[in-house]
């Protein structure tokens, strides 16, 4: 029992969800997204602000639609811990937390594997950018925190764009700033004139749905995240799951980039727009 | 396992693999030997262990367990299906660095690398199969009620480099020789079902869709080229590495990058593709592996000769 | 000592009266240059010392929470979001659902927070808001009761401070009003040991309820500084790290108290007391305004 912590019942589950018969469910069809605004190549509109956190040495705040994750870095601080051997690179710690609320089903206060897991990626992702030559002996961490999650590729996409801004924000010397985004490949249903054979659901390519939301992540074959540096042209990660033919991914790898390329301008207005106000104030 | 190399040995690894010479005498796109058996641990359902020349050794063994279904209480997924839970453990004997937790973090991305491949359900209703091939609705029992699990733990006993390779041909190999018992289910009425595990040995059931299980090829680029299956050393000198997933139809089963480097859009289609290339070669060889295997253990059952197993501790 | 290092070489009598850069200044006896700020009545940010910081209330702002609030306070920010799930009663009370209030000071928010369990300071807080709203009977838990002695409402009222600049009670206090104030649940069936609730899309009174709140508790901190000779509402960090106490007053809508808590070094006087529970009342009303939605 976790006795730092207000206790509550120590067993409880979310009650099963009874849909309506005549629910209106999202199938996914061809150039038709689950939020209709979108076509299948648009994103969500981003909003990104640096500077929010005033303790932190640089922040970020993300918001995606439903997507909100904030971010901190602070440091680079020297590595307290003795018996690690001295060494010439900086080190890059990422520690990525869900809130408890941030998801459909109640998340608890421990970290769990996926977070884990996640924030491995986010610092592999992020590293290639770093010049953590430049700091030896030294440690940067960047602590995120996802308020509110609408699919899991997109959060981990917009977590490493917004610690990417967090980390110039913070004026730690970097080769380029790191955009990242998701694709999701959906099967789009046979059309109704088709011939309801098996044979004709596989052979129809999947629908390839950028920054895919939690509706549309539920129909998917599978998705590739993609971390990408825009002017140095260079993957700093890619994270691709689900089964899909070698075209899907080749295809879908040219539309992240070129997705990158637009995050990347936001990047540079919000840190743009983060010196002029200071300037002003 | 090595944790630091000397810049006059980066140097030699670097320029040799320029030239298309590794330290070892092999080139750029060569595996090393690979040394496969299956159903090493009698107390698995099924059971493989790899060796690559040159050290890594991992025994990987599938464990199925009678459990209850887990249901999505959102979209309701998952009454009729089965799961696959992974693990992955390095043992402490394997490297020095590996005692204590410090293990913890590789068993982690190596374990969650496994299971997005492995278990990672197509959402797609009109697909029962895992990302892994496997028919998963074949694995339940009662719907909406008992269903197997299947308890994938690899165990790495020794580091020589390239672990992941090495752990999902262990995997592919220890589903191929997995046996399900038959189950007989028998309706009570008004929704009340019991069923009844036979206990025969001779006649059980394999995992459907074992054919269609991807392995994974592991690329590193070092320099400005790639090698695939990189020794202690050779993993050192690594930029970037990609994994990729692939099955034996040539369709990519999962793609991660690891380690702290970048790789240009161009060159990771160009890796992708050679990956998937070398994959589908190596799933035959496997294949081959294991059929050959599987026949010679079935003519000498036939002929009531013993079956002796290289056992775990052959060389 | 930087004053003695430097008042030694005294050789060259042109050299002006030592002088520090204001914020050198602060680096070096914070205590000090607090304190000629207070003697002139004003704090470094510029406010009163009886002046409370730029307050906004957001509320629903975490569509995956049942309710939800967002409350800045100056430079903190928190965010706190209700999730209800159905877990089975106390057997000693077995119509009683549970209201979990739990904060979380992440290592986002400050670099004075580390990541691992919660600290002492998360703790305290957290107990603080878990003891008020018990006590003042906010919650009338039988209202969470579905079945009784079989299942209940949880609610997990959890904060997590998104940015961290001192007086976190009155944020964290303030968002878990706010987040209570609009939590709405879906209305449950309960049936042979399973709890259902209906899917339909859009939310109203038919088919969903909201809490009946007794009572909204609004809370003003007051830094004490100078052996409690002076109280300053709404510390920052700065602040909180050169006070000596600090003297919290939550009240309800009425004016009553439902809690005052004095902790730190020495005793503050019945007057500075008095004046600090007319502040508090004032802020009270204002708080009350942005609690409304």
């Amino acid at each position: 029992m976790d006795r730092k912590r207000v206790a509550g019942p120590e067993l409880s589950v979310a009650p099963l969800v009874e849909y309506p018969v005549d629910r209106k469910c999202w199938i996914p069809q061809k150039d038709h997204r689950h939020d209709a605004s979108r076509q299948p190549e648009d994103m969500r509109p981003i909003y990104l602000k640096t500077g929010l956190i005033n303790q932190a040495n640089g922040s970020a705040y993300i918001e995606l639609e439903k997507t909100k994750i904030a971010c901190g870095v602070y440091g680079p601080r020297s590595v307290k811990r003795v018996g690690q051997g001295f060494s010439g690179h900086g080190v890059l710690n990422c520690e990525i937390k869900f809130a408890t609320f941030s998801c459909a089903k109640r998340r608890t206060n421990v970290r769990d594997p996926q977070e884990k897991n996640l924030s491995l990626i986010i610092s592999q992702a992020l590293t290639p950018a770093v010049r953590l030559d430049l700091l030896p002996k030294s440690a940067i961490d960047v602590y995120i925190t996802v308020l509110e999650s609408d699919g899991i590729s997109s959060c981990l996409s917009a977590a490493i764009t917004a610690a990417s801004a967090a980390l110039a924000h913070a004026g730690i010397e970097m080769l380029d700033l790191v955009a990242a985004c998701s694709a999701s490949y959906i099967p789009t249903g046979p059309s109704i004139t088709a011939t309801e054979s098996a044979g004709s659901i596989a052979s129809s390519p999947p629908q390839i749905f950028m920054d895919a939301d939690l509706e549309e992540e539920k129909h998917e074959q599978g998705s590739i995240v993609l971390a990408y540096m825009p002017s140095r042209n260079e993957v700093t990660h890619v994270l691709q799951s689900g089964k899909a033919e070698g075209a899907i991914i080749s295809q879908s790898v040219e539309h992240c980039v070129e997705a990158c390329n637009k995050i990347y301008a936001v990047m540079h207005h919000a840190l743009l727009e983060s010196i002029t106000e200071n300037k002003s104030v | 396992m090595p944790s630091l190399i000397s810049p006059a040995e980066r140097d030699f690894i670097l320029k040799g693999i320029e030239c298309n010479i590794r330290a070892d005498g092999r080139q750029r796109p060569d595996f090393r030997e690979v040394i496969l058996e299956t159903g090493v641990v009698s107390q698995t359902s099924g059971s493989a262990r790899v060796r690559i020349a040159g050290g890594t050794d991992i025994l990987v063994s599938v464990k199925a367990e009678i459990g209850p279904v887990q249901v999505d209480p959102e979209t309701g997924d998952g009454a009729d299906k089965g799961q696959i839970i992974c693990s992955v453990e390095c043992a402490p004997s394997a490297s020095q660095q590996f005692e204590g937790r410090g293990a913890d973090d590789l068993n982690n991305e190596l374990t969650q690398m496994m299971t997005r491949i492995l278990s990672n359900t197509s959402a797609t209703s009109s697909s029962a199969s895992s990302a892994a091939g496997i028919n998963l609705s074949k694995l339940c029992i009662i719907p909406g009620q008992q269903c197997w699990i299947l308890y994938v733990d690899a165990l790495v006993l020794d580091y020589g480099g390239n672990l992941m390779d090495a752990i999902f041909m262990g995997t592919r190999a220890a589903i191929f020789d997995t046996r399900i018992p038959k189950t007989e289910v028998q309706d009570l009425g008004d929704g009340q079902f019991e069923f009844e595990v036979l206990d025969d040995a001779e006649d059980t059931d394999i995992v459907d869709g074992r054919e269609d299980m991807p392995i994974c090829i592991t690329l590193n680029k070092i320099g400005a080229r790639h090698i695939v299956d990189a020794s202690p050393l050779e993993e050192l000198c690594t930029e970037a590495k990609l994994v990729v997933a692939v099955n034996r139809s040539g369709e990519l089963c999962g793609l991660q990058k690891g380690q702290d480097g970048g790789i240009e859009p161009s060159l990771l289609l160009e890796m992708i593709q050679f990956g998937k290339t070398i994959g589908q070669s190596l799933i035959k060889q496997l294949d081959a592996m294991i059929k050959a295997e599987a026949d010679s253990d079935l003519g000498k059952r036939q002929r009531g000769e013993p079956i002796h197993k290289l056992g775990f501790f052959a060389q | 000592m930087a004053s003695a290092s430097t008042a030694t070489p005294a050789t060259t009598a042109a050299s002006p009266a030592f002088t520090f850069s204001a914020s050198t200044f602060q680096k070096l006896h914070p205590a000090e240059y607090f304190r000629k700020f207070v003697s002139q009545g004003v704090r470094p940010d510029g406010r009163l010392l009886n002046g409370f910081r730029p307050t906004t209330v957001h509320h629903g702002v975490i569509t995956t929470a049942n309710g939800s609030a967002m409350v800045r306070i100056g430079g903190t920010t928190v965010v706190c979001g209700v999730k209800a799930e159905v877990a089975e009663p106390r057997l000693d009370a077995p119509d009683q659902g549970y209201l979990v209030p739990n904060v979380d000071l992440s290592p986002i928010s400050s670099s004075a927070f580390r990541p691992g369990p919660p600290s002492e300071q998360a703790q305290v807080v957290s107990e603080a808001i878990h003891r008020v709203l018990k006590e003042s009977n906010v919650l009338d838990l039988k209202d969470l009761c579905i079945e009784e002695g079989k299942a209940v409402w949880s609610l997990w009222v959890d904060v997590v401070c998104v940015s961290y600049d001192g007086n976190i009670y009155d944020a964290a206090l303030t968002s878990v009003m706010a987040a209570l104030g609009n939590v709405r649940i879906r209305n449950p069936t309960y049936e042979e040991g399973i709890v259902k609730v209906s899917g339909a899309e859009d939310l109203s009174d038919d088919n969903s309820f909201t809490l009946k709140l007794a009572r909204t508790l609004s809370s003003a901190t007051f830094a004490l500084f100078d052996t409690n000779l002076v109280a300053l509402a709404d510390p920052n960090f700065a602040e909180e790290s050169v006070s000596q106490g600090r003297i919290t007053i939550t009240l309800d809508e009425a004016g009553q108290i439902c809690a005052l808590s004095k902790i730190g070094a020495g005793a503050s006087s019945p007057a500075l007391l008095r004046q600090c529970l007319g502040h508090a009342r004032e802020r009270a009303q204002e708080l009350r305004q942005l609690m409304k939605q």
